[in-house]
């Protein structure tokens, strides 16, 4: 184990950022013995079992626990928060927090930097793509094709989900086209499935929505999950940190964003710890990556980093690191942020940054007349995934529909307003006991993750006016959401009503529209009950698109293998690579992608 | 007040913490007068609910004074949080410097009354197991 100081000698590669992606590529690299020197932005924290329990202490005593809210604020390397999101003024950008927000519409997503990245924060939700949104254009007419099929990284998928830690039966999986080789399965059985999704699924069987001509059926079923359940043969689940007894099962915290007390769910620090027995590997962390430089001929030599001692104080320094092979693993943001403030990958094109995608996330809720159990179990753990595919893509997007087992959480944060909303009205003593018993474990909540087309307006840009505590530039992120995508949002509470009705709710009780803090009300609208109600979205946290790989260098920043065109020692991995974003979650073919790309990195250091 | 019973309060070990920390934001004076009132009406109530309920909204509840502090020490129970009070009141009482929204400790948000209250567990924190989120709830009927 080693977290040095001032790293020496050479390295056959620099990983640039140690979250999933970072964590992969790392792997398979030390696995092959390869020098690996992996620098991190933030601070390494998590990786001691009492750190990481100092952030789950934090996150207990925050007012706002919103997503970043259990990890220290670190202004040496900043995050962008829930809470820096504000309704976009024309011609006024947002400048409150890390990113600046230029509009027109929100860009609401989060993410972490702190060893293990993103990953501390996130849900852990982990469906494959469906083959079709690998030929999106060729299939449907719509965005572009990915230079690689789901056949091609199917290997990869399975590989992900064993070293990440996937919970699910294949054959829940099997739909869309997608295919597992004979005599695979998931690393574990998958997660139960919660009471109320057990309820929705129930009610809805063999009910239908009608999608261009086409009637589909709204079915409830498991999703794949990376958070430990029982093994199948073969696997050994991997516990916390630092006590790796903690976390062998998900016990039902309810807490997997922002955090997971146990570590039942998976974090990069599970393979970044791994990795730290090996010679081959060096971490350093609380260094900032600031520039890529290129050699005369072209190629990478170096990167640039500043390593502070205390956040947001100093002392501060700049060294440079050098290898055979950079792998840029930061963040779909942070990757292009650095590329442009490096001013490289751009010799063919002006598309880095570019292709800024989401899953712009619209959400329905309402009062079931009975007890659905709800704010018990994992946050997610059933969606309707049978929207994800179909004819109608040729005329709107594609969409996956989460059940969530947390009554209304991000409609209105319960329980806290249900509680001073009471208190207000002189509701107290067994009188708001019961209230409170017989309202929020009623509460349902339904939301669709819908996918989004690439385009070159939506970005990250740089501007020497904002920079950071270190010098650092911040991103600025251009951001709208086409017909396209709103039209998908339309439909997809046709899903709510058939859901909602069926459960026998009151139409009094149905909900298709509420005001989001910080989140202007649309011009677009929908009204599945007769009514009209005008339609938003929050971010998914599922940045995607920021440096696509493509077929030509004219196309794109990389190449299939998340090569860059211009500087043949320079890889960009994450889900920045992706073209489109399809409706799953990206993670997972995130990870896919970079393992598959460490073939094409070890054939170059061998 | 909270509709739990003593024994349930005891249960959560914050008594103590509340009875120190609600002085220490609103003064002696008018937590002072808060418990004379409750205490009072408890005694006149005692095995009459709905007197109990009148004396405590008439004497308390609707009081712009206590009012307030009383709606914070249920959030407290509840919650575990104490909320900044209201505009009108600090007008009248002044800006108290500890009279800001926060939760009082890691302890006092895992032992919120709220999360029983709807047959749950506070998210992060006092975990049910394996599973358990795939039985059918407890309801009121139930759990009383
Ligand atoms: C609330 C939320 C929920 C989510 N839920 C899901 C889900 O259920 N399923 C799913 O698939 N995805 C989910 N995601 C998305 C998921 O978290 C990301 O896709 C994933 O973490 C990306 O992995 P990564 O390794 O590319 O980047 P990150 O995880 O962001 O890691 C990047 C790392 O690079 C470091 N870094 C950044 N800049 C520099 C620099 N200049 N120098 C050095 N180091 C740097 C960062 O500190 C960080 O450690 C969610 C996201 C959010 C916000
Ligand atoms: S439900 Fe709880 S134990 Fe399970 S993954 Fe989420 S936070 Fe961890």
């Amino acid at each position: 184990m080693s977290v040095s100081q001032s790293p020496s000698g050479n390295y056959d590669a620099i990983i640039v950022g140690g979250g999933p992606v970072g964590a992969h590529v790392a792997k398979e690299l030390v696995a092959k013995n390869k020098r690996v020197l992996m620098l991190e932005a933030g601070r390494a924290g998590g990786l001691t079992y009492q750190g990481y329990r100092s952030y789950v202490d934090t996150y207990y005593t925050r007012v706002i626990k919103d997503t970043n809210s259990p990890y220290p604020y670190n202004p040496s390397a900043p995050s962008p928060n829930d809470t820096d999101i504000v309704k976009i003024v024309k011609g006024t950008p947002d400048l409150i927090g890390y990113q600046v927000e230029m509009g027109p519409e929100a860009f609401g997503s989060t993410y972490l930097r702190q060893l293990g990245g993103t990953s501390l924060h996130w849900l852990g939700t982990t469906p494959r793509f469906c083959p079709n949104d690998f030929k999106l254009k060729t299939k449907y007419g719509r965005g572009v094709d990915w230079p690689l099929t789901y056949d091609e990284l199917e290997p990869y998928y399975g590989q992900a989900e064993w070293s990440m830690g996937v919970s699910a039966n294949k054959g829940d999986q099997e739909m869309h086209g997608i295919k597992f080789p004979r005599g695979y399965d998931y690393p574990m059985e998958r997660i139960p499935m919660s009471y109320s999704d057990q309820v929705i699924g129930k009610a809805v069987k063999g009910k239908t929505v009608n999608f261009s001509g086409k009637d589909y059926p709204v079915q409830v079923s498991s999703l794949a999950q990376a958070r430990n359940s029982i093994p199948r043969k073969g696997y050994t689940p991997v516990g916390a940190v630092g006590n790796p007894d903690v976390g062998q099962r998900c016990e039902g915290n309810g807490a997997c964003i922002p955090i997971c007390p146990v570590q039942a769910k998976y974090s990069a620090l599970k393979t970044i710890a791994a990795l730290l027995e090996s010679p081959y590997f060096t971490l350093l962390a609380q260094a900032v990556v600031t520039k890529v430089t290129l050699g005369a001929n072209g190629r990478v030599n170096g990167v640039e980093y500043v390593r502070y001692e205390t956040e947001g104080l100093g002392p501060n320094a700049t060294f440079t690191a050098t290898a055979t092979i950079y792998v840029l693993a930061g963040h779909a943001v942070e990757n292009a942020k650095l590329l442009l403030a490096s001013n490289v990958a751009n010799k063919y094109n002006k598309e880095v940054g570019r292709n800024l995608m989401d899953h712009p996330f619209s959400y329905t809720w309402a009062l079931a007349p009975q007890s659905m159990g709800s704010f018990r179990g994992p946050i997610q753990t059933s969606g309707i995934e049978t929207l994800r595919d179909g004819d109608f893509r040729k005329d709107f997007a594609a969409f996956r529909t989460d059940v969530g087992n947390a009554g209304w959480d991000i409609v209105n944060y319960p329980p806290n307003g249900d509680v001073t909303e009471a208190l207000g009205k002189n509701v107290f003593g067994k009188k708001l006991r019961s209230q409170l018993a017989n309202t929020l474990p009623r509460q349902v909540r339904i939301g669709y993750d819908v996918e989004q087309l690439p385009e070159w307006k939506n970005c990250v840009e740089i501007d020497p006016t904002y920079k950071d505590a270190l010098g650092c530039y911040r991103p600025i992120i251009k951001y709208d959401v086409s017909d396209y995508s709103w039209q998908a949002m339309v439909e997809a509470m046709k899903v709510s009503k058939v859901v909602f009705d069926a459960l026998g709710i009151p139409t009094k009780d149905q909900h298709f529209h509420g005001r989001i803090a910080g989140v202007a009300d649309s011009k677009h609208y929908t009204s599945p009950d007769g009514k009209r109600h005008p339609l938003n979205f929050i971010g998914a946290g599922h940045h995607i698109g920021t440096h696509r790989m493509g077929f030509t260098k004219s196309d794109s920043v990389v190449n299939s293998d998340q090569q860059s065109w211009d500087h043949d020692n320079l890889y960009v991995v994450g889900c920045g690579s992706m073209p489109t974003t399809g409706t799953a979650n990206p993670t997972l073919t995130a990870v896919a992608l970079a393992l598959r790309s460490t073939k094409a990195m070890l054939g170059q250091l061998r | 007040m909270t509709g739990f019973s003593e024994a349930e309060l005891h249960g959560t070990a914050m008594a103590k913490t509340y009875f120190a920390l609600i002085p220490s934001i609103v003064g002696e004076a008018l937590f002072g007068r808060l418990l004379a009132i409750w205490h009072d009406s408890w005694i006149r109530g005692k095995g009459d609910e709905p007197l109990l309920e009148q004396l405590v909204t008439d004497q308390i509840l609707d009081d712009p004074d206590l009012g307030p502090i009383a709606r914070n020490v249920a959030s407290l129970w509840y919650l575990g949080m104490w909320f900044q009070l209201p505009a009108e009141w600090r007008n009248v009482h002044g800006a108290w410097a500890n009279d800001v929204t926060f939760v009082v400790s890691p302890q006092s948000y895992t032992e919120g009354l709220v999360w029983k209250a709807i047959h749950t567990h506070p998210p992060a924190a006092k975990q049910p197991g394996y599973g358990s989120w795939a039985l059918p709830p407890v309801t009121t009927e139930d759990a009383s």
